[in-house]
């Protein structure tokens, strides 16, 4: 056991656990933050993405002992931190418009992902959007929605420009 | 690991939790408002079981079936709400516990609006006679005088008007009307049944609040991983616990389960690890080591068997289930023709692992938090195990993370009360991914032929016969035929066919067999939607006018003949020879759960590399009350089917299932997802099953259209056998 200092959220946490606890369980189960989901825990299903250091990162798969020097932020606070609103909250609202959650269970490792995506290149096409969005299952089929939900935002930001 | 602040905050008490602030992640409720709450000085009033109204007109409806992604809360919520004239602004949902004066709260079988919608359009209508009838009170005037709008009663003599939420508290002291004094809308009428209205749980969901069975927390909450008997009726022969107990965090080892038949909904026999957090049961998991007993299931290898059984079927002891005689002999000279379909074991496979929390707050009071379709069932079995009341076991319903049927059986759940009792603490179990597909309830495999004897491009005869291991066999080992409700939509003596029998032959469990998605109707859809397609080839005529044929000269068709007219000109079928080569257009039709879908896939298959483009589904599902989420539904049912098509297969080996997580049960991704085009054919029928009867005719729409595109005829799933996917 070791006492980690991360930082969630922009809020930073200290923790006493072993090195190789995986962030999704820390965020999970010591943090209180069960937004991330846990779907595989192989990094086969994206159901615990959340963002470290701007970059969609399977949470499940990830040892705490690695994030320590980082930032690591989550669904629940996505659209509130400033580097990353400009996509996530348009994200957010497009899902909803889109209607896109069915069970919703993969749906804040689909929005992380998402947001990863447009954070790093706003002037998506189709062929990008799918390949990116290929780690993150949705057992419910509600891949259209996701697709149609990312294009929306995607060009509204190059209709911008 | 007691020092770190953070644990304290999940030492929060439950309390304390839902009413920390949102911006700390932490809010979780099932009771998901549109608009503001009910203010906190806001009286309630009871108005029935369903429907609770606030002073501050927040209207509170009831909903008493699970939600796992079908939208069954908001259309709930839309049908009580329409037949009371409400404002859709006040309308909020709470999630029913276990409660049997609710009803039927199985959610299975598609037929939660099917059940519902009546007695709902009358709640609703009901709350409204009892505002009416406050107001008559109020203002000392003939009921008939009253009429209702958006959250109002209105005198249509003097045009006053008085808000839901002040009638309130004299409306719920009204005596509940006699149903036959209450009128519904008509369908011009309605406001919200049909529309598709966004779902009330969408904002949550979003923000990851939406609280899943996998989510709970309680105060001092012990986490638990188990390892499971990996064959049928095996017991524990010995295990060592020695490594799992140095691990950091784990603080229990225990036994629980058992291998006895009937397996229904028991725990499986298991080694169960306790811990601080879920990290540490699932590396205590790791490090435990079990023997089994050998059981007689050890010898099952699901292909050796499958295979023999296939080509000695009718050696196995045939049993009749239905026939149709000819009304007139059958022509002489008839030709026949065969074939054999074989379908594997398939996995549910929810996005949400099974989990359940349970928590004694005193030797004969026992609460659950979990993710199920049949809370009842939970009472009903924790009652049976832990000798309690049921009337003092309260099953909290969560959202569930998908379910397609999984959920139904809550052995899971057991586990968590068994162990919160052996503990004396609340436990939540935890299931892992290869938990989940290697100790599921699986859909059985099955072998099914199907043989015509036809002339001048008319079926005249036509014999099934399928063998495949019963779900009774769950609650009794020596059922080995399909039931009646499994044969159901094998056996229809609709088609304009003059001779049917269909047989059936005994396959014994091997394993746990259970209700998956559609159930029986997978292997009923796809053998008898390539069969015809096949007929049709046999017959020289095209596939749309061979179903043509089929579905002529009987009423009870009219669905599937709505289905097949529309999908055929959404489709371009008519046009389907213009597409380039190694592409082609498959079809495939059928009629499960009340509802008759019709299904056409676009396919291209080039240098061996198979790529569904497009799938066209259209629905005849009679009344529907959420279009967009019965549309989901379609769209959810392509793409379920079309991992049937492509990738799942369960096989056992020595008696356990070789498979484990997503990389070799393998679900479709958004990369091999195809444009989905859905239609919902208008009708004024009572409504049909949704969640379910979208996706049978899938799968054999794909094969139809690799068939066409190549000459190659596959009567066996997965395609990833024969392609690259
Ligand atoms: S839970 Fe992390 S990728 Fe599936
Ligand atoms: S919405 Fe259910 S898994 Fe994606």
């Amino acid at each position: 056991m070791a006492i980690y200092e991360l930082s969630v959220n922009q809020r930073t946490h200290s923790v006493d656990v072993d090195p190789d606890m995986p962030v999704l369980w820390v965020l999970r189960d010591v943090l209180g933050l069960t937004g991330t989901k846990f779907g595989c825990g192989k990094g086969l299903c994206g159901a615990c993405t959340v963002l470290f250091n701007g970059h969609a990162v399977r949470s499940c798969s990830l040892p705490v002992a690695a994030v320590q020097n980082g930032e690591l932020i989550t669904i629940e606070e996505v659209d509130k931190i400033s580097q990353y609103q400009t996509q996530a909250i348009p994200i957010k609202q497009a899902w909803i418009e889109h209607k896109v959650p069915q069970c919703g269970y993969c749906q804040p490792g689909q929005i992380m992902s998402a947001v990863a995506l447009l954070k790093n290149n706003d002037k998506l096409d189709r062929k990008q959007i799918i390949q990116q969005m290929s780690g993150n299952i949705c057992r419910c089929g509600t891949y259209q929605r996701i697709e149609k939900a990312i294009l929306s935002v995607a060009k509204g930001a190059s209709d911008d420009e | 690991m007691s020092k770190s602040t953070s644990v304290n905050i999940v030492n929060l008490s439950r309390r304390q939790l839902l009413k920390a602030s949102a911006g700390a992640g932490l809010l979780f409720s099932l009771k998901c408002r549109l608009a503001h709450a009910a203010t906190e000085t806001a009286q309630k009033s009871e108005l029935n079981l369903f429907v609770n109204l606030y002073s501050d007109n927040q209207l509170e409806i009831l909903c008493n079936r699970s939600e796992m992604g079908q939208g069954i809360r908001v259309s709930f919520a839309q049908i009580i709400a329409d037949e009371m004239y409400a404002d859709w602004q006040y309308v909020s949902v709470q999630q029913s516990i276990g409660d049997k004066r609710t009803g039927n709260q199985n959610t299975d079988g598609s037929r939660s609006i099917r059940l519902y919608y009546n007695k709902l359009r009358l709640l609703g209508a009901s709350a409204l006679y009892m505002l009416k009838a406050a107001a008559a009170q109020l203002w000392q005037v003939p009921v008939t005088q009253l009429t209702a709008q958006k959250h109002y009663i209105i005198d249509t003599r003097t045009g006053r008007k008085a808000a839901f939420g002040e009638l309130a508290e004299l409306a719920a002291k009204q005596s509940i009307p006699d149903e036959k004094s209450l009128t519904l809308k008509s369908k011009e009428q309605f406001e919200y049944i049909g529309k598709g209205i966004t779902s009330i749980d969408f904002n949550p969901m979003v923000n990851g609040r939406a609280e899943f069975g996998q989510d709970v927390m309680l105060p001092n909450m012990l986490y638990a991983c188990l390892k499971r008997s990996p064959v049928l009726s095996s017991e524990i022969e010995a295990y060592d616990d020695s490594e799992c107990k140095k691990i950091n965090g784990v603080k229990q080892v225990l036994t629980l389960g058992s291998g006895a038949f009937p397996a229904h909904f028991n725990p499986l026999p298991a080694v169960a690890v306790l811990a601080e957090h879920t990290w540490a049961a699932i590396k205590g998991v790791r490090a435990l080591k079990v023997d089994w007993k050998q059981t007689d299931y050890h010898g099952y290898h699901s292909d050796t068997d499958l295979h023999y059984k296939t080509k000695n079927l009718t050696a196995l002891n045939a049993k009749q289930r239905a026939q149709k005689k000819p009304d007139t002999p059958l022509p002489n000279d008839l030709n026949q023709f065969s074939a054999t379909y074989v379908l594997p074991y398939l996995a549910h496979a929810p996005m949400e692992p099974p989990a359940a929390s349970a928590v004694f707050h005193s030797e004969s009071n026992l609460e659950i938090w979990a993710c199920v379709q049949s809370p009842q069932a939970v009472q009903q079995k924790a009652a049976q195990i832990t000798g309690l009341d049921e009337k003092n076991i309260r099953v909290n319903v969560t959202f569930l993370g998908g379910a397609f049927g999984r959920k139904a059986q809550p052995d899971f759940v057991m586990e968590a009360v068994i162990l919160a009792r052996q503990t004396g603490q609340p436990v939540k179990v935890i299931w892992q991914r290869e938990d989940d597909i290697q100790h599921d309830y699986y859909h059985a495999a099955s072998i099914t032929k199907h043989t015509a004897r036809y002339q001048h491009q008319r079926i005249h005869e036509w014999q099934a016969e399928t063998c495949f291991t019963p779900i009774p066999s769950l609650f009794n080992i020596n059922k080995t035929h399909p039931s009646g409700g499994e044969m159901q939509d094998l056996i229809r003596h609709n088609y304009a066919i003059d001779s049917q029998k269909t047989l059936s032959f005994p396959y014994p469990a091997q394993t746990r067999i259970a209700w998956l998605r559609s159930v029986a109707n997978i292997q009923h859809g796809f053998s008898i939607g390539c069969f015809m397609d096949e007929m049709a080839h046999q017959m020289q005529i095209d596939p749309v006018e061979h179903w043509q044929h089929l579905l002529a000269k009987n009423d009870q068709n009219k669905g599937l003949n709505a289905a097949l007219k529309q999908v055929y000109q959404s489709s371009g079928w008519s046009q389907k020879s213009h597409l380039p080569a190694g592409e082609a257009l498959g079809i495939a039709l059928h009629h499960s759960f009340a509802s008759d879908i019709a299904v056409v896939s676009h396919v291209s298959v080039k240098d061996n590399k198979l790529l569904v483009k497009k799938v066209y589904i259209s629905a005849h599902v009679g009344t529907w009350v959420n279009e967009d989420r019965v549309t989901a539904q379609m769209e959810g049912s392509v793409i379920f089917g079309l991992s049937i098509a492509l990738f799942n297969k369960i096989s056992f080996k020595d008696g356990a299932v070789e498979q484990s997580n997503f990389n070799d049960y393998q679900v479709v991704r958004i990369n091999q997802a195809p444009e989905i085009h859905v239609d919902l054919v208008p009708s004024e029928a009572q409504p049909g099953g949704v969640g379910e009867p979208g996706l049978p005719p899938v799968a054999p729409s794909i094969v139809n259209a690799i068939f066409a595109a190549t000459g190659q005829r596959h009567r066996q799933l997965p395609l990833n056998q024969f392609y690259q996917v």
